[in-house]
């Protein structure tokens, strides 16, 4: 049953076994003791900012040792002279390019055939610099959410979610009607510092998920799905306050 | 590239150590390219650093033994411990009850939490059966738990 708890945990049960384990979380108060401590946990783990990143110093060091790696593989071949000469100029040749689509495919991913997620991504990175370049930061401005939010009704088919986080150092600027993906979108605009926050809101078809971290063109961006809503926020602040203006948020969010 | 990095330095626990795994996965990826299916090419990577580091640990420790799932079974009854106490538990407090952990089971803690990875993706990459990765995932956060819960105690 205890890892049947953790597939629940993890949304990975089918429908069958999920009704199963929420059944039993009802009527054993053991198992719902340890479900919420189970949750308590992975809360922790996802706020601690428990991630690496990759020194910058790695991306260089790799790239050389990739490229003496070709070197050396190029090298006895060029001096062996029984060798095939097509076949030697053939591998001299190739033996770059497979190192340059290596550093493309795994360094650079986003460059190789963007998913639909990451083709959203960039609409959103667009969208926030568009924001900031063009002197149309807010179509409302106010850091009043009970402003913001009547604002949007008659703008967008629905009401988005207004959460007012001054208390905790990100005040909301204004509000701002987008369009991603051919739709209307509720944008709402926040600081931080001396950074802006855009956080976009629309309705999605798709079940709550959690939260997912990227990073395009030198922007952050976070993702999640939550009460039938859509919310994608990015910035130029770090990683870090960028999560904690996600779980700030996702704490409103789970209120309304 | 910072997926590779991420898990190579959770498994090896500094940050020299990790560089090296990563630069060696780099390179057998680089070698092995052939090998290289399309598909998800994170998982792909994620593997190839997975083995670099079993391997940079062979190397280290040759009488390493092997992974006993029973001896590392899940205690059936704990003592009631509470969520609120959990709560409380901070980030360095966290980072060393996860380093004390298995290898075993650090990874699969690692690419499910940090990396966000599918049961089925994690599976991939670790040469496990899902059912594997689900019960590894269950011993792994109970053993946290339980790490982190000692650990607040004794302060």
């Amino acid at each position: 049953m205890i890892e049947l708890l953790h597939g629940l945990l993890d949304k990975e049960l089918d429908p069958v076994r999920s009704l199963e384990a929420e059944q039993h979380l009802k009527e054993c108060p053991a198992c719902a003791r340890r479900y919420e401590e189970e949750q308590v946990l992975r809360k922790i783990i996802a706020g601690g900012s428990l991630y690496y990143e990759a020194p910058r110093s790695l991306s260089r060091n790799v790239r050389s040792a990739l490229r003496l790696a070709s070197r050396a593989e190029a090298a006895p071949v060029s001096r062996s002279w029984s060798w095939d000469l097509g076949r030697l100029w053939l591998r001299a040749r190739l033996l770059p390019i497979a190192v340059a689509a290596l550093v493309l495919l795994l360094v650079l991913p986003s460059l190789v055939g963007p998913s639909t997620e990451n083709r959203l991504a960039q609409e959103i990175v667009s969208a926030h610099s568009r924001s900031l370049m063009a002197d149309h930061l807010t179509d409302v401005t106010s850091t009043d959410q009970h402003t913001v939010k009547p604002w949007f009704s008659g703008k967008v088919t629905f009401s988005p979610p207004v959460p007012n986080l001054s208390s905790q150092e990100f005040p909301l600027i204004g509000g701002r009607l987008d369009v991603l993906q051919e739709q209307p979108v509720a944008a709402m605009i926040y600081q931080h510092r001396k950074h802006f926050i855009n956080l976009f809101i629309w309705p999605s078809t798709h079940g709550d998920s959690r939260e997912k971290l990227s990073a395009q063109r030198g922007y952050n961006l976070i993702h999640w799905t939550q009460g039938g809503m859509n919310c994608w926020a990015v910035s130029d602040v770090n990683r870090a306050d960028l999560q904690q203006f996600a779980q700030l948020v996702k704490a409103v969010l789970e209120k309304e | 590239m910072d997926a590779a990095y991420n898990l190579a330095r959770w498994l090896t626990g500094n940050e020299p150590d990790a560089q090296d795994v990563v630069q060696q996965a780099f390179l057998r990826a680089f070698k092995f390219f052939g090998g290289f299916r399309g598909g998800d090419s994170r998982s792909w990577l994620l593997r190839i650093v997975r083995n670099s580091f079993y391997d940079w640990v062979g190397k280290q420790r040759p009488l390493d033994t092997s992974f006993d799932e029973d001896l590392h079974g899940i205690a059936t009854e704990s003592p009631a411990p509470d969520a609120a106490l959990l709560e409380k538990a901070d980030k360095q407090l966290v980072h060393e009850a996860i380093g004390q952990l298995p290898a075993e089971y650090r990874e699969v803690l690692v690419m499910r939490e940090l990396e966000d990875l599918s049961y089925k993706e994690i599976a991939d990459v670790a040469d496990l059966p899902i059912g594997t990765v689900m019960s590894r995932l269950a011993r792994a956060r109970e053993q946290l738990r339980q790490g982190l819960l000692e650990r607040m105690r004794r302060d």
